[in-house]
Protein backbone atom coordinates (compact mmCIF):
# COMPACT_ATOMS: atom_id res chain seq x y z
CA UNK A 1 0.00 0.00 0.00
CA UNK A 2 2.45 2.18 0.93
CA UNK A 3 4.61 1.46 -2.73
CA UNK A 4 1.42 2.48 -4.28
CA UNK A 5 1.36 5.72 -2.61
CA UNK A 6 4.24 6.65 -2.94
CA UNK A 7 4.04 5.29 -6.73
CA UNK A 8 1.40 7.74 -6.99
CA UNK A 9 3.19 11.01 -5.44
CA UNK A 10 6.53 10.42 -7.69
CA UNK A 11 3.86 10.11 -10.50
CA UNK A 12 2.16 13.04 -9.84
CA UNK A 13 5.53 15.29 -8.85
CA UNK A 14 6.68 14.33 -12.27
CA UNK A 15 3.14 15.64 -13.93
CA UNK A 16 3.40 18.37 -12.04
CA UNK A 17 7.33 19.18 -12.77
CA UNK A 18 6.18 19.18 -16.74
CA UNK A 19 3.25 21.65 -16.65
CA UNK A 20 5.34 23.88 -14.43
CA UNK A 21 8.13 23.45 -16.93
CA UNK A 22 5.58 24.43 -20.17
CA UNK A 23 3.90 27.02 -17.87
CA UNK A 24 7.56 28.72 -17.48
CA UNK A 25 8.00 29.06 -21.27
CA UNK A 26 5.11 31.15 -22.09
CA UNK A 27 5.34 34.64 -21.78
CA UNK A 28 2.67 36.16 -19.54
CA UNK A 29 -0.84 36.03 -21.17
CA UNK A 30 0.76 33.99 -23.80
CA UNK A 31 -1.40 31.64 -25.44
CA UNK A 32 -0.36 28.12 -24.71
CA UNK A 33 -1.21 26.83 -28.45
CA UNK A 34 1.50 29.26 -30.48
CA UNK A 35 3.13 26.87 -31.83
CA UNK A 36 0.24 25.28 -33.93
CA UNK A 37 0.59 28.66 -35.44
CA UNK A 38 4.30 28.78 -35.34
CA UNK A 39 4.46 25.56 -37.48
CA UNK A 40 2.20 26.51 -39.90
CA UNK A 41 3.89 29.77 -40.92
CA UNK A 42 7.27 28.47 -40.38
CA UNK A 43 6.28 26.78 -43.77
CA UNK A 44 5.06 29.28 -45.48
CA UNK A 45 7.06 32.05 -44.18
CA UNK A 46 9.22 32.64 -47.65
CA UNK A 47 6.42 33.66 -49.34
CA UNK A 48 5.74 36.39 -47.70
CA UNK A 49 8.96 38.07 -46.52
CA UNK A 50 10.43 37.55 -50.18
CA UNK A 51 7.63 40.29 -51.21
CA UNK A 52 8.32 42.22 -48.75
CA UNK A 53 9.29 46.23 -50.07
CA UNK A 54 7.61 45.31 -53.28
CA UNK A 55 4.39 46.04 -55.21
CA UNK A 56 1.91 43.55 -55.68
CA UNK A 57 -0.15 44.29 -58.98
CA UNK A 58 -3.48 43.84 -58.46
CA UNK A 59 -4.85 46.46 -60.96
CA UNK A 60 -8.32 46.21 -62.69
CA UNK A 61 -9.29 47.70 -66.01
CA UNK A 62 -11.64 50.78 -65.80
CA UNK A 63 -14.15 51.89 -68.27
CA UNK A 64 -13.02 54.68 -70.53
CA UNK A 65 -14.58 55.49 -74.22
CA UNK A 66 -11.47 57.20 -75.31
CA UNK A 67 -9.22 54.81 -74.31
CA UNK A 68 -10.95 52.08 -75.45
CA UNK A 69 -11.07 53.65 -79.07
CA UNK A 70 -7.54 54.45 -78.76
CA UNK A 71 -6.70 50.64 -77.95
CA UNK A 72 -8.86 49.37 -81.21
CA UNK A 73 -7.30 51.72 -83.57
CA UNK A 74 -3.82 50.46 -82.27
CA UNK A 75 -4.94 46.79 -83.17
CA UNK A 76 -6.12 48.16 -86.69
CA UNK A 77 -3.36 48.92 -87.27
CA UNK A 78 -1.69 46.05 -86.35
CA UNK A 79 -3.55 44.29 -87.93
CA UNK A 80 -2.98 46.00 -91.04
CA UNK A 81 0.61 46.22 -90.31
CA UNK A 82 0.93 42.30 -89.89
CA UNK A 83 -0.90 41.96 -93.42
CA UNK A 84 1.23 44.21 -95.52
CA UNK A 85 4.43 42.23 -94.07
CA UNK A 86 3.28 38.85 -94.73
CA UNK A 87 1.92 40.46 -98.43
CA UNK A 88 5.55 41.11 -99.00
CA UNK A 89 6.99 38.09 -97.96
CA UNK A 90 5.34 35.66 -99.61
CA UNK A 91 3.85 37.59 -103.36
CA UNK A 92 1.86 34.70 -103.67
CA UNK A 93 -0.36 35.80 -100.39
CA UNK A 94 -3.75 34.16 -100.19
CA UNK A 95 -5.85 36.49 -98.79
CA UNK A 96 -8.41 35.10 -96.27
CA UNK A 97 -11.72 35.70 -95.43
CA UNK A 98 -11.30 39.28 -93.96
CA UNK A 99 -14.92 41.04 -93.17
CA UNK A 100 -13.56 43.94 -91.89
CA UNK A 101 -11.44 44.80 -94.08
CA UNK A 102 -12.32 43.54 -97.60
CA UNK A 103 -16.18 44.48 -99.28
CA UNK A 104 -18.21 42.19 -100.86
CA UNK A 105 -16.79 42.71 -104.24
CA UNK A 106 -13.15 41.82 -103.30
CA UNK A 107 -11.72 45.56 -103.24
CA UNK A 108 -9.52 46.68 -100.34
CA UNK A 109 -9.79 50.06 -98.51
CA UNK A 110 -7.35 51.57 -100.37
CA UNK A 111 -9.07 50.86 -103.67
CA UNK A 112 -6.68 48.64 -104.78
CA UNK A 113 -8.30 45.72 -106.47
CA UNK A 114 -5.36 42.63 -106.53
CA UNK A 115 -7.15 40.08 -108.44
CA UNK A 116 -5.70 41.33 -111.77
CA UNK A 117 -2.23 39.88 -113.17
CA UNK A 118 -0.88 43.58 -111.50
CA UNK A 119 -1.66 42.56 -107.96
CA UNK A 120 1.94 40.87 -107.03
CA UNK A 121 4.16 44.39 -107.65
CA UNK A 122 1.63 45.96 -106.07
CA UNK A 123 1.54 44.47 -103.22
CA UNK A 124 5.18 44.12 -102.91
CA UNK A 125 5.67 47.71 -102.95
CA UNK A 126 2.83 48.62 -101.14
CA UNK A 127 4.42 46.12 -98.25
CA UNK A 128 7.80 47.16 -98.55
CA UNK A 129 7.01 51.03 -98.22
CA UNK A 130 4.86 50.27 -95.21
CA UNK A 131 7.59 48.20 -93.73
CA UNK A 132 10.28 50.79 -94.49
CA UNK A 133 7.63 53.84 -92.91
CA UNK A 134 6.96 51.71 -89.62
CA UNK A 135 10.92 50.61 -89.09
CA UNK A 136 12.01 54.38 -89.60
CA UNK A 137 9.83 55.54 -86.46
CA UNK A 138 12.23 52.66 -84.26
CA UNK A 139 15.34 54.45 -85.28
CA UNK B 1 18.28 65.85 -117.45
CA UNK B 2 15.61 67.38 -116.36
CA UNK B 3 13.92 63.62 -115.10
CA UNK B 4 16.74 63.40 -113.04
CA UNK B 5 16.49 66.29 -111.71
CA UNK B 6 13.31 65.70 -110.64
CA UNK B 7 14.11 62.56 -108.74
CA UNK B 8 16.44 63.89 -107.00
CA UNK B 9 13.83 66.24 -105.92
CA UNK B 10 11.30 63.73 -104.87
CA UNK B 11 14.38 62.04 -103.16
CA UNK B 12 14.92 64.84 -101.02
CA UNK B 13 11.63 65.35 -100.29
CA UNK B 14 11.24 62.13 -99.02
CA UNK B 15 14.26 62.21 -96.73
CA UNK B 16 13.26 65.13 -95.13
CA UNK B 17 9.43 63.85 -94.76
CA UNK B 18 10.97 60.59 -92.90
CA UNK B 19 13.58 62.43 -90.64
CA UNK B 20 10.60 65.34 -90.00
CA UNK B 21 7.85 62.69 -88.99
CA UNK B 22 10.09 60.63 -86.24
CA UNK B 23 12.21 63.73 -84.96
CA UNK B 24 12.41 63.86 -81.71
CA UNK B 25 13.23 66.63 -79.61
CA UNK B 26 14.75 66.02 -75.92
CA UNK B 27 14.90 68.67 -72.86
CA UNK B 28 16.28 68.62 -69.63
CA UNK B 29 14.10 69.45 -66.72
CA UNK B 30 14.18 69.87 -62.78
CA UNK B 31 12.90 67.04 -61.05
CA UNK B 32 10.66 68.60 -58.74
CA UNK B 33 8.53 70.15 -61.82
CA UNK B 34 4.96 68.97 -62.90
CA UNK B 35 4.45 67.88 -66.20
CA UNK B 36 1.09 66.71 -67.40
CA UNK B 37 1.00 64.70 -70.54
CA UNK B 38 -1.52 61.80 -70.15
CA UNK B 39 -3.22 62.19 -66.97
CA UNK B 40 -2.02 59.01 -65.78
CA UNK B 41 -0.07 58.43 -62.49
CA UNK B 42 2.98 60.07 -62.94
CA UNK B 43 6.35 61.57 -61.31
CA UNK B 44 4.80 64.11 -59.54
CA UNK B 45 1.83 62.35 -57.64
CA UNK B 46 4.47 59.97 -56.70
CA UNK B 47 6.67 63.23 -55.21
CA UNK B 48 3.90 64.71 -53.56
CA UNK B 49 2.49 61.29 -52.06
CA UNK B 50 6.20 61.04 -50.71
CA UNK B 51 5.98 64.62 -49.08
CA UNK B 52 2.76 64.16 -47.48
CA UNK B 53 3.73 60.80 -46.04
CA UNK B 54 6.52 61.61 -44.92
CA UNK B 55 5.02 64.43 -42.94
CA UNK B 56 2.53 62.76 -41.57
CA UNK B 57 4.98 59.28 -40.57
CA UNK B 58 7.83 61.96 -38.71
CA UNK B 59 5.06 64.01 -37.05
CA UNK B 60 2.77 61.68 -35.36
CA UNK B 61 3.31 60.62 -31.99
CA UNK B 62 4.18 56.75 -32.23
CA UNK B 63 7.81 56.86 -32.22
CA UNK B 64 8.15 58.98 -29.21
CA UNK B 65 5.55 56.81 -27.64
CA UNK B 66 7.45 53.59 -28.01
CA UNK B 67 10.64 55.22 -27.49
CA UNK B 68 8.97 56.70 -23.91
CA UNK B 69 7.52 52.68 -23.44
CA UNK B 70 10.51 50.76 -24.25
CA UNK B 71 13.43 53.25 -24.00
CA UNK B 72 14.81 53.07 -27.20
CA UNK B 73 14.20 54.06 -31.12
CA UNK B 74 11.22 51.99 -32.68
CA UNK B 75 12.72 49.73 -35.78
CA UNK B 76 10.36 49.35 -38.85
CA UNK B 77 10.28 47.30 -41.88
CA UNK B 78 8.72 47.88 -45.34
CA UNK B 79 6.04 45.36 -45.89
CA UNK B 80 3.95 44.66 -48.67
CA UNK B 81 2.38 47.59 -50.71
CA UNK B 82 -0.91 46.85 -52.69
CA UNK B 83 -2.05 48.26 -55.73
CA UNK B 84 -5.51 47.77 -55.99
CA UNK B 85 -6.04 50.62 -58.91
CA UNK B 86 -6.24 50.65 -62.69
CA UNK B 87 -2.70 51.54 -63.39
CA UNK B 88 0.38 50.20 -62.98
CA UNK B 89 2.18 52.02 -60.33
CA UNK B 90 5.30 51.22 -58.14
CA UNK B 91 5.12 52.40 -55.02
CA UNK B 92 8.94 51.78 -54.17
CA UNK B 93 9.58 55.48 -55.64
CA UNK B 94 7.06 56.66 -52.30
CA UNK B 95 8.38 54.47 -50.29
CA UNK B 96 11.72 54.74 -50.66
CA UNK B 97 11.39 58.67 -49.45
CA UNK B 98 9.48 58.04 -46.70
CA UNK B 99 12.34 55.15 -45.30
CA UNK B 100 14.54 58.49 -45.76
CA UNK B 101 12.40 60.61 -43.99
CA UNK B 102 12.46 58.41 -40.68
CA UNK B 103 16.14 57.92 -40.94
CA UNK B 104 17.19 61.25 -41.77
CA UNK B 105 14.64 62.54 -38.72
CA UNK B 106 16.18 60.22 -36.18
CA UNK B 107 12.46 59.27 -35.32
CA UNK B 108 12.78 55.65 -36.34
CA UNK B 109 15.20 52.44 -37.50
CA UNK B 110 14.85 50.81 -40.52
CA UNK B 111 15.85 47.39 -41.31
CA UNK B 112 15.72 45.82 -44.50
CA UNK B 113 13.55 43.26 -45.74
CA UNK B 114 12.22 40.94 -48.55
CA UNK B 115 14.96 39.94 -51.65
CA UNK B 116 17.52 42.30 -50.19
CA UNK B 117 17.72 40.67 -46.86
CA UNK B 118 18.48 37.40 -48.16
CA UNK B 119 20.91 39.24 -50.53
CA UNK B 120 22.46 39.86 -47.02
CA UNK B 121 22.13 36.47 -45.61
CA UNK B 122 24.09 34.96 -49.01
CA UNK B 123 27.23 37.37 -48.21
CA UNK B 124 27.25 36.49 -44.63
CA UNK B 125 27.16 33.23 -44.83
CA UNK B 126 29.52 33.68 -47.67
CA UNK B 127 31.98 35.49 -45.05
CA UNK B 128 31.57 32.16 -42.99
CA UNK B 129 34.43 30.59 -45.52
CA UNK B 130 35.74 33.49 -46.58
CA UNK B 131 36.30 36.35 -44.68
CA UNK B 132 39.04 36.68 -41.81
CA UNK B 133 37.72 35.67 -38.33
CA UNK B 134 37.99 39.50 -37.25
CA UNK B 135 35.55 40.81 -40.17
CA UNK B 136 33.48 37.88 -40.29
CA UNK B 137 29.58 38.89 -39.36
CA UNK B 138 27.73 36.17 -37.37
CA UNK B 139 24.17 34.69 -37.93
CA UNK B 140 21.33 35.44 -35.61
CA UNK B 141 22.29 38.77 -34.27
CA UNK B 142 19.88 40.76 -36.85
CA UNK B 143 18.13 43.65 -35.40
CA UNK B 144 14.29 42.57 -35.57
CA UNK B 145 11.75 45.12 -36.61
CA UNK B 146 8.92 46.26 -33.80
CA UNK B 147 6.84 47.89 -36.69
CA UNK B 148 5.61 47.04 -40.24
CA UNK B 149 4.68 49.21 -42.92
CA UNK B 150 1.80 48.24 -45.20
CA UNK B 151 -0.61 49.88 -47.50
CA UNK B 152 -2.96 50.00 -50.62
CA UNK B 153 -2.98 52.03 -53.13
CA UNK B 154 -6.41 52.24 -54.66
CA UNK B 155 -8.17 54.40 -57.74
CA UNK B 156 -11.93 55.21 -58.87
CA UNK B 157 -12.34 56.34 -62.68
CA UNK B 158 -15.41 57.94 -63.66
CA UNK B 159 -15.54 58.67 -67.76
CA UNK B 160 -18.37 60.27 -70.23
CA UNK B 161 -17.21 60.71 -73.42
CA UNK B 162 -14.20 62.91 -73.59
CA UNK B 163 -13.84 63.90 -69.81
CA UNK B 164 -12.55 62.12 -67.24
CA UNK B 165 -12.05 62.14 -63.78
CA UNK B 166 -9.53 59.85 -61.68
CA UNK B 167 -9.36 59.45 -57.69
CA UNK B 168 -6.46 57.54 -56.22
CA UNK B 169 -5.98 57.00 -52.61
CA UNK B 170 -2.65 55.53 -51.21
CA UNK B 171 -2.77 54.17 -47.74
CA UNK B 172 -0.19 53.64 -45.44
CA UNK B 173 -0.39 51.77 -42.46
CA UNK B 174 2.15 50.84 -39.13
CA UNK B 175 1.21 48.12 -37.31
CA UNK B 176 2.78 46.50 -33.95
CA UNK B 177 4.83 43.17 -35.24
CA UNK B 178 3.59 41.73 -31.75
CA UNK B 179 0.66 43.15 -30.78
CA UNK B 180 -1.35 43.79 -34.34
CA UNK B 181 -2.14 46.97 -33.28
CA UNK B 182 -2.37 49.82 -35.88
CA UNK B 183 0.01 52.69 -34.64
CA UNK B 184 -0.55 54.96 -37.35
CA UNK B 185 -1.89 55.09 -40.44
CA UNK B 186 -1.39 57.82 -43.16
CA UNK B 187 -3.22 58.66 -46.45
CA UNK B 188 -2.88 60.73 -49.53
CA UNK B 189 -5.72 61.17 -51.68
CA UNK B 190 -5.26 62.98 -55.44
CA UNK B 191 -7.99 63.66 -57.67
CA UNK B 192 -7.42 64.63 -61.75
CA UNK B 193 -9.64 66.34 -64.46
CA UNK B 194 -8.68 64.92 -67.58
CA UNK B 195 -10.58 66.91 -70.42
CA UNK B 196 -9.51 64.80 -73.94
Amino acid sequence: MKNIIIILVVFFGYQGMLKAQESKDLLGLQNPNYEVSLKKYDSIRSSYTLQQGTTLQETYTARDPIEEKRERRAQRRLRRHERALARAQNPTYAYGYDPYYFNAYGVNGYGYNYSNDLSVPVAIGLGVLEVALWSTCFW
Amino acid sequence: MKTIRVKYKALFLIIIMISMSCSRQITRVATDSTIEVSGRWNDSDSRFTAEDLSNQIVNANWASDHTIKKGKKPVVIVGLIRNKSHEHIESETFVKDIEKSLLNTQRAKVVQGGKMREELRGERADQQNNASVTTMKKFGLETGADYIIQGNINSIVDAHKRDKVVYYQVDLELIDIQSNEKVWIGDKKIKKFVKN
